[in-house]
């Protein structure tokens, strides 16, 4: 299919069309076709019923689960990290600002095993909670802390460039028309920024999904309490058991491919309502 | 509504913006506030609509101090430069949101709030856009629904940030005649900001110059431009050039010579002569003229534009000549002052 005949000033839909599909298919789309392929030997209803495992089923739900809610949490904390970086110059403002993506630079296993060691009973964090019989490390919630951690930079760095972007005009118009400070922020300020909100969610919660090294130290790895996916697929490996790998794998290829899919929509059906930006 | 501005001072941090501003504005009146850039125009209007908080001073609606109300109940319709138009909102939806955001019993009824925005659609002439995105507009139309959002709120006062500043001539000099319709049919007490001589000349009631934060004359467009009170507001009002001149014996003298003009008032001895292009001529005798040289000539719409240089004073300006009289660059021609601005040396 050949797009309009229109000349561009950058010709070459041919080439760069060819290149996208070679490194699409060679890069994504080979290692996903090949679990398919690994996986389909145990057929649809083998990979259902070993997903439908007790312990497996479990594993699946904390991961999916968890991930949700700590995208969720992102998708509020982002938004207001990005907009003091925004919109307020303070000293320390670009340290600040280079610190959001110390996430994505460390290396997960040393961001574990410090927030592990922060929140344990006799961490810093940790022993803050434990009169109040809260127990951080070694649980669901930890591992929602350490979901958090990886993914917040994500929503900070989709929508800071958005909110740069609005006028802050904008905001003094809605108080000369009389709107209060809240309903500024809900009904001026937030919807034109939902687009990016939901792309910065839907990459926080897909790297939540697939996330392993920070988890792992932080959750305890209990099973039916504390045990994540794909932790589950490595215990799965160590004991040679690839069809339950790759069953694991392929359930959760396919219900993050369905949330992400949701996600996007949802995303697409806001920036037509929303996002009518000149 | 009138509007009474008393001793205004406003300083971001150690530069001053505003310097002990005063200023009357008749309910229903149409007044500009000229100035070029920095000169404060743009805080004071900010402090009138309550967007910016003065250092000191009062601001009175009617007999109400409204020093310290906050902007939200201040009833003020507020024209942003680039119109600041909620981009996710249809233009029906912007112009009704001043009504939609009231609280419980002052909110009309979404019905009736439909209904007045669509009234204000007809007036500002933009039927049929209601369900229209900002980004969907050309600049002129942006600006008139900019324009029906202020109005929509029933303003105390209608305040204009450079309300033309963004958009090509020729949309320009329509909106300033409608805007002009506009204030005719409604009535609104208006206060515009523009750097812009001839839109503030021509759109205002009464204009106020500002400079360096502060005013230099308040007056009608005619009191402006014909009797500038200050040096600043007549180099600022059209295009001027200044002369050294002596005062002597209640005369003005140029070079040596007598000019016909009555020093008014100025004290004796070194002062500034202003003149426009239009205060000069050519002259066709030497008597009671001073020699010159024309340095340049070009055409400027329906006169010639020459530049000359006063022979015995080293002084260089320009004034205006029949496009008839043929003058050639070189040439040496007297020239009588019609006309001036004496004012004492800086």
């Amino acid at each position: 299919m050949r797009p309009s005949r229109r000349r561009s000033v950058i010709p070459g839909f041919g080439i760069s069309a060819g290149i996208t599909l070679t490194m699409l298919g060679l890069i994504v789309m080979l290692p996903l076709a090949a679990l398919v392929l690994r996986a389909g030997a145990a057929g649809p209803d083998g990979v259902l019923r070993l997903a439908l495992e007790p312990r497996i089923f479990a594993a699946l739900k904390t991961s999916f689960g968890l991930s949700l809610a700590a995208a969720a949490l992102n998708g509020i904390f982002g938004v207001i990290v990005a907009w003091v970086l925004v919109r307020y110059s303070f000293p320390g403002r670009r340290l600040l600002d280079a610190a959001v993506d110390l996430p994505f630079a460390l290396p997960t296993a040393v961001a574990g095993i410090a927030l592990a060691a922060l929140h344990a009973p006799n961490g810093w964090i940790g022993s803050l909670f434990v009169p109040y019989g809260i127990k951080i490390a070694y649980t669901p919630l930890g591992i929602f802390i350490a979901l958090v951690f990886v993914g917040l930079p994500f929503v900070v760095r989709t929508v800071q460039p958005v909110l740069a972007e609005a006028e802050q005009e904008i905001e003094e118009a809605a108080a000369t028309l009389g709107a209060g400070r809240v309903r500024t922020i809900f009904t001026v300020l937030l919807p034109p920024l939902i687009p990016a909100i939901l792309t910065g969610v839907a990459m926080s919660f897909a790297r939540g999904v697939g996330e392993y090294g920070s988890v792992i130290f932080i959750a305890g790895n209990i099973p039916f309490v504390s045990e994540i996916a794909p932790l589950l697929i490595v215990v799965k490996l160590e004991e040679h058991d690839d069809a339950g790998a790759t069953a694991i794998a392929l359930t959760m290829l396919a219900v993050s491919f369905l949330i992400l899919l949701a996600l996007n929509a949802l995303g697409s059906w806001t920036r037509r309502r929303y996002g009518h930006v000149r | 509504m009138d509007i009474r501005i008393r001793n205004i001072v406003k300083d971001f941090g150690r530069t001053a913006a505003l310097e002990g501003v005063s200023l009357d504005i008749a309910s229903g009146e149409l007044v500009a506030l000229l100035g070029p850039s920095g000169s404060g125009k743009t805080t004071l209007l900010r402090i009138i609509a309550g967007l910016d908080v003065p250092n000191g001073g009062q601001v009175f609606f009617g007999d109400e101090d409204a020093s310290h109300t906050p902007v939200q109940h201040r009833k003020v319709g507020f024209v942003f430069q680039q119109y600041a138009l909620f981009r996710h909102m249809t233009v029906l939806e912007n112009i009704g949101f001043g009504l939609k955001v009231r609280d419980g019993a002052t909110r009309p009824s979404a019905a009736e709030i439909r209904r007045r925005s669509l009234e204000l659609l007809d007036l500002v002439q933009l039927q049929g856009l209601e369900r229209r995105y900002p980004g969907q507009l050309s600049g002129g139309q942006r600006q008139r629904v900019a324009l029906a959002r202020a109005l929509a709120v029933e303003p105390r006062v209608l305040l204009l940030d450079e309300p033309f500043g963004a958009l090509d001539a020729k949309v320009r000099k329509d909106l300033r005649r409608w805007l002009r319709a506009i204030h005719e049919r409604t009535g609104h007490t208006t206060v515009f900001v523009t750097h812009d001589q001839d839109e503030a000349l021509e759109l205002a009631d009464r204009v106020a110059v500002l400079n360096k934060g502060r005013i230099e004359q308040v007056g009608t467009p005619d009191a402006i431009y014909d009797r500038p009170e200050t040096p600043f507001v007549f180099r600022f009002i059209g295009e001027s050039h200044a002369v050294s001149v002596q005062v002597r014996e209640g005369k003005v003298w140029l070079a040596g010579q007598p000019i016909l003009m009555a020093a008014g008032g100025i004290a004796e001895g070194p002062a500034e002569l202003h003149l426009r292009p239009q205060d000069v001529e050519f002259a066709a005798h030497a008597a009671d003229a001073l020699p010159a040289r024309i340095l340049s000539v070009r055409r400027s719409g329906p006169t010639r534009r020459a530049e000359i240089r006063l022979s015995d004073v080293e002084a260089v300006f320009e004034i205006d000549a029949p496009a008839a009289l043929t003058v050639r660059p070189g040439e040496e021609r007297p020239v009588r002052i019609l006309r001036g601005r004496v004012f004492p040396a800086a």
